[in-house]
């Protein structure tokens, strides 16, 4: 009578003699389309399967020879040899072998170890690196273990994945024994396992070689989602697995992870609605959840588990990082980014004049401190950003001390906070958004009676954000207020003298009036707000970053403030353009398009410069007139053409030469009242070229066709 | 071949296995421990000269805990020898994964986790 161990054994070789029939089809069909990378997947995984299944029942000399199989299969999956005719041939004669170790192990007669060597001596000729042996192996496998410790601990991207593993019922019964798998996904990095045991029934419904078991795991490892795929690769069928990645190891994360109510909706434990019901309870959730026989404790312990595992690791990264990092006074910084600054300009110089001289030797030189100079640049700029949490968390402050104040529930929310912009800018950005905050909770939000009654919820809601958006930062105040009231904010500049009356504005266009000076449409002033004050302060300092602001609304709906900045002060992308011998910097994050002028053809009409492009009107400016620059305008003029605060306007220049790295200088006091020019740069050849402040520009176009058109009013 | 003593004279009977307790005789096991419930009130299972365990011999004695507290019986172990504990550790087992909060108390697993505060 055969025992259970030989019983499984049959069981494998049934599989086996399976898997190689279908090694066969697919080997032949790869012959055929050799470029197919699912067939060569699957091939993997018969080879894997055949291994692993092997080695749990004691077919050693199956697992040996097939393990070099799926070496060489693995270097094809990983593109690092192609399939070749040879391979296929080898590989299928090796599939012969196998199935003659299969045979001969019943039967316990027979000898393949000859024609095993000589399909692997074969092997080894074709495979791109020498065919080790098994003493190589086993030593290299204990290296590589070693090695894929290393790397998981230095590699810096480790994943941490959420695993559940449920196996087909029959497991035990097919000789598996689940202890491989937890012991192997083990061997990946840092790993915790719960046996989930809701299953397993008294004992007058047990099947005593059923298996009731299944698994959560928590895994950090860096080597990537195949590898965990891989352990369970020869139990996949019947079983179920799934994998999620909950932490991708980012030391900029907080500290904090989900709660437990989100980690169980997640894992599908328990549905939203469920978790809501029992959150209403105000009692310990896992204790409802129990209670109510919702979910099994075991998957409450699961989802424990894993909060307190990523938020050690988070923890523990967090620490690693402040270890690996030193306090450096910021002024030594500021230095650093100004040494940065001038050798940019004499690496300009130093190009300018390879260009010049045609020396090859020079000019190889010249490309290699640029090629440096700019690394540095990256780098230097990179040391100086910082996150913006710090001064979103000011904020939180402000809004639970002024809402309770006003007598209003107002809830903060944050996104983005860990978007990194210069730390300059950071300081800078600090009182505007002070100021946009305290202005929606004083006049956005309403009181909860008032919003209640309006059919809103009681509590409102000011929504922070933070993100990159091309080589800006784009930071957003919304709220869910009452929104601007546009009629109010026309009457009140007409009254003050800021538009006339029948002037066509709406949108962002009259909602900028708001960042007036003394206009404030607050029926009472309040200590917190209502003078008029603040707003425009508000657009005099994203100004000075070379920022712009613009304002969205929607009445009884809420306002949006959308602030973009820059994300460094110290050096921009900027366009270079040329007015007879001056030089003038567009700064490029405000360039939309170059068009040709045609002097005298296209030019402006009653005094006015507008230019069509493609159809649209598009006002434009005369540098060479905004500046009183002399000398004869060329034929064929260029129109920079600009955007910013959702307005475009044109400068017309004489010449665009292009991209420039501009560093930013500031301009001594005597041209601080100078609204124009927001820096300087000083370019290749040593001369100076002023930086245009287009915002302020183009304000000041407005300004004086406003007053253009009250002069002819009058 | 299956070593065991049973013991009923006592209270609780206890039931002393010895050698390795696994799949290979988990039916055997499983009719030795029902027979040794339907005998007795309360049971105590001696796993001291026990071999290595595996996973099946876990889960049957999870279902006889079970079974035991279904009709209104005990059945505990009396402690956690050497290959006992790691086979329960390296199944991800402990008290904290078990079924529901009224039997933790009762819970034949020991704590091998120490479970943090709930952040709801």
């Amino acid at each position: 009578m055969k025992g259970p161990e030989d019983r499984h054994k049959e069981i494998f070789r049934e599989e086996a003699n399976e898997l190689l029939s279908e090694l066969e089809g697919s080997l032949l069909e790869l012959e055929e389309n050799p470029e197919d990378g699912e067939l060569v997947e699957k091939i993997f995984r018969a080879m894997h399967t055949i291994k692993g299944s092997g080695a749990m029942f004691g077919f050693n000399e199956i697992v040996s020879f097939t393990h070099e199989l799926e070496t060489a299969f693995d270097h094809v999956r990983n593109k690092k040899m192609p399939v070749t005719k040879e391979l296929i041939e080898i590989t299928l004669s090796a599939r012969d072998i196998l199935r003659e170790m299969l045979e001969n192990s019943a039967e316990g007669v027979g000898d393949n170890e000859r024609a095993a060597q000589e399909t692997l001596s074969r092997l080894k000729r074709i495979l791109p690196g020498p065919l080790k042996t098994e003493a190589e192996n086993s030593r290299l496998k204990d290296e590589k273990e070693k090695e894929n410790e290393k790397i998981f601990r230095s590699s810096g991207d480790p994943v941490t994945y959420r695993i559940r593993f449920r196996p087909g019922r029959d497991i035990f019964k097919n000789g598996i024994n689940p202890s491989f798998l937890i012991n192997e996904l083990m061997t990946l990095g840092d790993c915790l396992v719960i046996a989930q045991i809701d299953s397993i029934p008294a004992m007058d419904e047990f099947d005593p070689e059923a298996c009731y078991f299944y698994w959560d795991f928590v895994l950090t490892t860096g080597q990537g989602v195949n590898a965990i795929k891989d352990v369970f690769i020869f139990v996949e069928e019947g079983s179920e697995l799934k994998i999620e990645a909950v932490d991708e190891g980012d030391p900029g994360k907080p500290a904090d992870y989900k709660r437990i109510g989100e980690i169980l909706v997640e894992k599908g434990d328990i549905s939203a609605e469920a978790l809501k019901e029992a959150l209403s309870k105000h009692k310990n959730l896992g204790q409802i959840l129990v209670e109510e026989g919702a979910v099994p404790h075991g998957r409450i312990a699961s989802a424990l588990v894993e909060q307190q595992y990523i938020r050690e690791k988070r923890k523990s990264l967090k620490e690693a990082e402040a270890a690996a990092s030193i306090r450096v006074p910021s002024r030594k910084l500021d230095i650093l980014a100004d040494l940065t600054g001038e050798l940019v300009t004499l690496q300009a110089r130093l190009s300018r004049f390879s260009i010049a001289e045609n020396n090859p030797e020079l000019a190889a030189i010249a490309e290699g401190v640029e090629r440096l100079t700019e690394e540095l640049r990256e780098t230097i700029m990179g040391v100086r950003l910082v996150p913006i949490e710090n001064v979103f968390s000011k904020l939180k402050r402000i809004v639970r001390d002024l809402s309770g104040e006003l007598g209003k529930e107002i809830a903060l929310e944050i996104t983005g906070a860990e978007t990194e912009l210069d730390k300059s800018l950071i300081e800078k950005l600090g009182d505007p958004l002070v100021h946009i905050v305290r202005n929606s909770i004083d006049h956005g939000i309403e009181p909860p009676d008032e919003r209640e009654a309006r059919g809103k919820p009681r509590r409102g809601t000011i929504h922070l954000s933070a993100a990159h958006s091309g080589a800006n930062v784009l930071i957003q105040i919304g709220d869910d207020g009452k929104g601007l009231d546009a009629e109010a904010i026309k009457a009140k500049a007409i009254e003050k003298g800021l538009i006339q009356h029948g002037t066509e504005l709406s949108g962002n266009g009259l909602y900028q009036l708001i960042f007036a000076s003394g206009l404030s449409t607050a029926k009472e002033v309040t200590k917190v707000s209502g003078r008029g004050v603040g707003m425009d302060v508000v657009r005099k300092n994203i100004d000075a970053l070379r920022g712009t602001v613009e304002v969205e609304s929607w009445k009884g709906e809420g306002t949006c403030i959308n602030i973009r900045v820059p994300l460094t002060l110290a050096i921009i992308e900027g366009l270079l353009v040329r007015i007879n011998e001056e030089h003038f910097v567009i700064p490029l994050s405000m360039v939309e398009e170059c068009v040709e002028l045609i002097r005298g053809a296209n030019e402006g009409q009653n005094g006015k410069h507008i230019a069509n492009v493609r159809g649209d009107i598009v006002p434009y400016i005369d540098l060479r007139e905004l500046f009183g620059i002399g000398g004869p305008p060329p034929e064929i003029g260029q129109i920079v053409i600009t955007e910013a605060d959702g307005k475009k306007v044109g400068f017309l220049v004489d010449q665009v030469i292009g991209e420039n790295q501009t560093v930013i200088k500031a301009l001594g006091g005597t041209f601080k009242q100078i609204d124009w020019i927001s820096g300087a740069t000083i370019l290749g050849d040593g001369s100076v070229a002023l930086i245009l402040a287009v915002p302020q520009i183009i304000k000041w176009m407005e300004n004086r066709e406003t007053e253009r058109a009250a002069f002819r009013a009058e | 071949m299956l070593e065991y003593r049973f013991e009923k004279s006592g209270n609780p009977a206890v039931l002393r296995f010895s050698g390795e307790l696994s799949i290979d005789k988990i039916v055997d096991l499983r009719n030795i421990l029902l027979d040794s419930l339907n005998q007795t009130e309360n049971i105590l299972i001696d796993l001291e000269k026990a071999g290595p365990v595996d996973m099946a011999f876990l889960q049957l004695l999870c279902s006889a805990h079970r079974m035991a507290l279904k009709s209104g019986k005990s059945l505990s172990v009396s402690s956690y020898p050497g290959p006992f504990m790691e086979a329960i550790k390296e199944a991800g087992l402990g008290s904290f994964t078990c079924k529901d909060a009224q039997w933790r108390s009762k819970c034949l697993w020991p704590d091998t986790l120490a479970l943090p505060g709930e952040n709801l």
